[in-house]
């Protein structure tokens, strides 16, 4: 079977035409609530985007060396889960020690990772589409700056509206769901610029 | 005020994780194992359907099984299969690249081995809602009583009978399964009259 | 008194305290799958049975969880149950299943089911949190039921699965796609938190 998806255009597909937000709806929850401040988007998305990385290649070797030749796949849930919570905790006492600076500005945003969807999504997409290791890798690191891309448009945007009148009911998420969706349909423009082979 | 002990900081949580853990495990087993013949039956009905639904011909879901019996035997890489006017048909699977992953589907054929009696999607990982629109009736009904190669154009302007109405918003999956069924069409008298 | 203990804790997530309209959490799982009106009902019914049991659970074990590692017990707990609904699921609906891909599993990260975890089960009786989990778990699918409801209806002209409108509707395909999901949404929203400012506004 030949498979052209080479990490590239996964990685290209991934942050544009098939963004894990705007595309697949993985990643609300903090997308809606941090999107309010341009410096936490920042912080967040930098956080997520690393996370996300890491933890797909990370679980892609955890599924192929432990769970497939031992058939428990259908543990995987429990395991990813648990391997996202622990690298999240592990690298928040890594930057507890080593920076302080960065600790104060991204410290605080690590345990909200854990429970993005985004994250345990990525991983479970991985399985799913049989991804190997440099192709999850790129998979991971793509949806990141995808969510990465989204949230921070989505910051800039709202700052701008800051001064425009907005009906009452819609302030808060109602606008920022509708501003979600048209940034879905624009993203949705982007399919057709890559052809792959 | 009660103390907090080497035990109860370190040990304890490990214990509790561990117990947990344990608990939750053989729970999930239990009834993994419990389904896991039901499990394997669905997956096999599951590709029995898609065979019957690629030759066009009808069926009630509760009979595949005694349908698929009566009509189909399994050759060698292939399907025979006896259609509805008792001419006979084929039906081959063919995996591709999609554009998420790999598409799997059932191509039937008339015994010409040239008109299609219908495709199924056995498998995808296409977008929800946009390419993943490939295993929908309004889709794969297009191919009935059509002959390859086809052409993938834009949904809604298919005029000639070679032309296919492709998916709105999902051009690369429209173009990949364009290309798969193409190639499936291209082998399947290879496939089922040579060796 | 018990009793009105227990009422009071069903009605309140279904009202103004609907976890989903007060924080916009946990749709990121179902609002995926809210084109089709079926496959939100199955969705919707695993949440409400991964609430309901998960809470209780939690709320059974909740003298004797370590402060330190309350999250991940919560995240297995949670897990197990989620683990659960998507093998039954595969063994007796695979053709939902097959739909319903990965989003099952993500059920696991829905904030509302950790949310009330940590803030209702740890600290309430089990009779009281099974309660609380099945009223959350409700308040959360009618909104996603709604939802799906117009989503279907627009944008493919069924329901369930059966065509209800006729040839004359030109079908809305935007609601098949992600961006008419967001604008449901927020337009839910809205209706929704008006109706809330006219019953402030006339002094509720």
């Amino acid at each position: 079977m030949e498979n052209s998806m080479i990490p590239v255009a996964v990685f290209f597909a991934a942050v544009f035409t098939n963004n894990i937000l705007l595309t697949n709806y993985l990643g609300m929850c903090s997308f809606l609530s941090v999107s309010k401040d341009l410096k936490a988007s920042y912080g967040l998305g930098i956080a997520v985007t690393f996370v996300m990385a890491t933890t797909s290649a990370i679980n892609w070797a955890v599924y192929t060396f432990l769970l497939e030749p031992f058939n428990l796949e259908y543990l995987r849930f429990i395991v990813f889960i648990m391997v996202i919570a622990a690298f999240v905790q592990l690298v928040e006492m890594v930057i507890e020690r080593v920076s302080e600076s960065l600790y104060a500005a991204l410290g605080i945003f690590l345990p909200l990772i854990t429970v993005n969807c985004a994250i345990l999504g990525v991983s479970l997409f991985m399985v799913i589409r049989d991804y190997d290791l440099i192709t999850s890798f790129f998979f991971g690191l793509g949806s990141g700056l995808g969510w990465f891309l989204a949230i921070l448009s989505m910051a800039g945007i709202l700052q701008k509206l800051k001064k425009a009148r907005i009906p009452r009911g819609l302030e808060g998420p109602g606008i920022t769901l509708i501003i979600t969706g048209i940034m879905a349909m624009a993203f949705m423009g982007f399919s057709g610029i890559l052809t792959i082979g | 005020m009660k103390s907090e002990t080497f035990f109860s900081q370190r040990i304890f949580p490990l214990i509790f994780m561990g117990a947990v853990t344990v608990v939750a495990i053989t729970l999930v087993t239990g009834i993994y194992l419990l389904t896991e013949d039901q499990v394997l039956r669905n997956e096999l009905l599951f590709e029995r359907q898609a065979i019957l639904d690629a030759a066009g011909i009808e069926f009630d879901p509760d009979d595949i099984e005694r349908v698929y019996e009566q009509r189909v035997t399994k050759e060698n890489g292939w399907y025979s299969v006896q259609l509805p006017d008792d001419e006979r048909g084929y039906v081959i699977s063919i995996i591709g690249a999609g554009l998420w992953g790999p598409i799997e589907m059932m191509l039937g054929f008339y015994e010409d081995l040239e008109r299609m009696t219908g495709i199924a999607i056995l498998s995808h990982n296409e977008t929800p809602g946009l390419g993943a629109r490939i295993e929908q009736r309004e889709f794969t009904e297009q191919f009935r009583g059509r002959s390859g190669p086809f052409e993938m154009v834009d949904e809604g302007t298919a005029e000639e009978d070679h032309e296919i109405d492709g998916l709105t918003g999902a051009t690369r999956t429209t173009v990949a399964v364009g290309e798969i069924i193409n190639r499936g069409v291209r082998n399947a008298p290879d496939t089922v009259r040579g060796e | 008194m018990a009793r009105g203990a227990a009422k009071k804790t069903f009605l309140k997530p279904l009202g103004r305290d609907n976890p989903v309209f007060a924080q916009i959490l946990g749709i990121c799982s179902t609002l995926a799958v809210t084109g089709k009106l079926e496959n939100t009902v199955v969705m919707c019914i695993g949440v409400i049975f991964v609430t309901t049991f998960s809470e209780g659970t939690l709320s059974l074990i909740r003298k004797w969880i370590p402060a330190r590692i309350r999250m991940m017990v919560e995240t297995l707990v949670i897990a197990t149950f989620v683990i659960i609904v998507d093998i039954v699921l595969r063994a007796f609906y695979p053709d939902i299943w097959r739909q319903l891909g990965p989003y099952v599993g993500l059920i696991i990260t829905n904030c509302i089911i950790m949310g009330r975890a940590e803030a209702f089960a740890l600290n309430n009786p089990p009779g009281l949190s099974l309660i609380d989990g099945l009223a959350s778990g409700l308040g959360y699918s009618y909104v996603l039921i709604v939802i799906a409801f117009f989503r279907e209806l627009m944008g493919t002209g069924q329901l369930w699965g059966v065509q209800i409108l006729g040839d004359w509707w030109t079908n809305w395909t935007i609601m098949v796609m992600p961006a008419g999901a967001f604008f449901m949404l927020a337009i839910f929203i809205w209706v929704v938190k008006g109706v809330f400012i006219q019953e402030e506004q006339h002094g509720k």
